[in-house]
């Protein structure tokens, strides 16, 4: 059984000032839901300003996710987002420990356990921006990165999509089917995107393609990737 | 800030619409098995699957769901949906339009004529080596999308939608569909003047931090999406939007009644959200 983690911000009051967000809840506590609804385990449930930027960076960064984001199986965060020219996505928080924003660049996962994670924010896999210098660094270990081109919808009608794919991914549905099945919009033109890290370029889209709780893939490190691979709809 | 609109309601918009009751959904193993009877399989496995949320049943490696509240049926092929082959997909948007409408016509889940299509999507795959980063872009599917018209008048909404998956080897290989039935008609309302629901999302609009922009704005019957129980089919206005305030964006979505009597709410509360939590210990 999977362990399962989720971080969401609706509220951001200074000195982390954004628009107030409405359904980043429903769709972190949702997904974890639809996890624990087929048997998975609930470890932490942090939202508002208790979920910490810390909780994503790694100790190489002086964070502390191997405590958290990267001591689980499957993690998913919910909040704003934004990826730069500089190919560095930032996810924000409410509250301020240290930093009201994690950066993709002091992003280690995997290297203690994480093997999936979502990303319900805007532009996090985006792919106007060069999604390997984004993200490569982040693959120590982790699988899969589940995440938007784009930005994303924060409204009721599509608030579901978090226990939709938490309910398919935990009945062992493949990773990649079940993301972008359930978190693509057509009416609200959300586009849901996978990206998966292997040996070869066959490897690659073998793990992207058919991933899956129990599927049996290994944990690659960092300096063993050799390709990514990812897919969207539009 | 000033609302910028880069889209604007339907010029013409009826005077009034009938509303229509939206009986519960049929949740049975039977809807499974006639809908595989339709699509050319014995409806005669016996592998069925019960959960809390859906009924499911499997016939090869094909896998039907329907879920308990809406009604929302989708069907995957196990070995094909969403999976790069060999073959590039290279099926032009007419064929996949006639191959998708010929599934819907044998798997009769609602008449045809009820069914627009709206657009050809793709699900693309991509991948490229990390020193050399030359990216091989293909196509793995195509998405048939079919909105549903009630009436004549487009359904809006996260309901009132089918897409028909078509691989590489020209054969359907998903559907989703949310088309709830329409019941006995309990009503004729007139519409409200759209200009009521631009007032009433502009004064909204006044709180957000930064520029906003209306990306879409849509009259029809408003169909819920696969987690909801739906009682009544009734028009409403939709407003897509985006807010920019600095390198931070949001989108979101203003839904309002547009009959001048509403029959149920478009906006429910929260299905899943556990409410405040006690506050977490800062570290040192």
């Amino acid at each position: 059984m999977a362990e399962v983690g989720v971080e969401w911000i609706n509220d951001f009051p200074d000195p982390c000032d954004q628009n107030e967000l409405s359904y980043c809840d429903e769709t972190s506590e949702g997904f974890m839901d639809g996890m624990v609804s087929r048997g998975h385990t609930n470890v932490f449930n942090w939202g508002n300003a208790n979920a910490f930027e810390r909780d994503f960076r790694d100790p190489a960064f002086s964070g502390d996710d191997s405590n958290w984001v990267d001591a689980v199986d499957i993690a998913h965060f919910s909040s704003h987002g934004a990826t730069n020219d500089s190919n560095v996505f930032r996810g924000n928080f409410g509250g301020q420990v240290d930093a009201c924003r994690w950066r993709s660049d002091q992003a280690r996962f995997g290297n203690t356990d994480l093997e999936f994670l979502c990303i319900d924010a805007c532009n996090s896999l985006e792919l106007t921006r060069d999604v390997i210098a984004v993200w490569e660094n982040a693959f120590h270990g982790l699988r899969m990165i589940l995440a938007f081109t784009d930005l994303v919808s924060d409204s009721w009608w599509t608030g579901g999509r978090g226990y939709n794919f938490g309910r398919r991914a935990g009945n062992s549905v493949r990773i990649k089917t079940a993301w972008l099945d359930e978190c693509y919009s057509f009416w609200l033109d959300d586009n849901p995107v996978v990206m998966a890290a292997g040996r070869s370029q066959n490897s690659a889209r073998n793990r992207r393609d058919n991933d899956r709780f129990g599927s049996g893939f290994d944990d690659i490190p960092n300096n063993e990737i050799e390709w990514f691979a990812w897919s969207w709809r539009d | 800030m000033a609302v910028k609109y880069e889209a604007k309601f339907p010029r013409t918009i009826p005077a009034s619409v009938n509303v229509y009751e939206v009986p519960a959904p049929a949740v049975s193993n039977a809807v499974l098995t006639t809908l595989a009877k339709n699509i050319g399989l014995t409806g005669a496995s016996k592998t069925y699957i019960t959960s809390t949320d859906a009924l499911g049943y499997q016939e090869g490696r094909l896998s039907f769901e329907i879920r308990r509240v809406s009604g929302a049926i989708s069907m995957r092929h196990e070995d094909k949906y969403g999976i790069q082959t060999e073959k590039a997909f290279d099926i032009p948007d007419r064929r996949c339009d006639a191959i998708a409408r010929k599934f819907l016509d044998s798997a009769k889940l609602f008449p045809l004529a009820s069914a627009k299509l709206m657009r050809i999507t793709h699900l693309h795959g991509a991948d490229t080596n990390r020193k050399e980063r030359k990216i091989t872009e293909s196509l793995i599917d195509a998405g048939a999308v079919y909105r549903r018209l009630v009436d004549e008048v487009p359904v809006i909404g996260p309901g009132g939608i089918a897409m028909v998956n078509i691989g590489a080897d020209a054969k359907v290989t998903g559907l989703s569909c949310l088309w709830r039935k329409a019941g006995k008609r309990v009503a004729k309302v007139k519409i409200l003047p759209s200009a009521r629901v631009i007032e009433a999302f502009e004064k909204a609009a006044a709180q957000f931090k930064g520029n906003t922009t209306v990306i879409q704005a849509e009259f029809g019957y408003f169909e819920q999406g696969p987690l909801d129980r739906q009682t009544t089919l009734e028009p409403a206005y939709a407003l897509v939007y985006v807010v920019r305030n600095g390198d931070v964006a949001h989108k979101s979505a203003f839904v309002v009644n547009a009959g001048e009597r509403a029959f149920s709410k478009l906006v429910g509360n929260k299905r899943f959200a556990k409410g405040d939590q006690k506050l977490r210990k800062k570290p040192a």
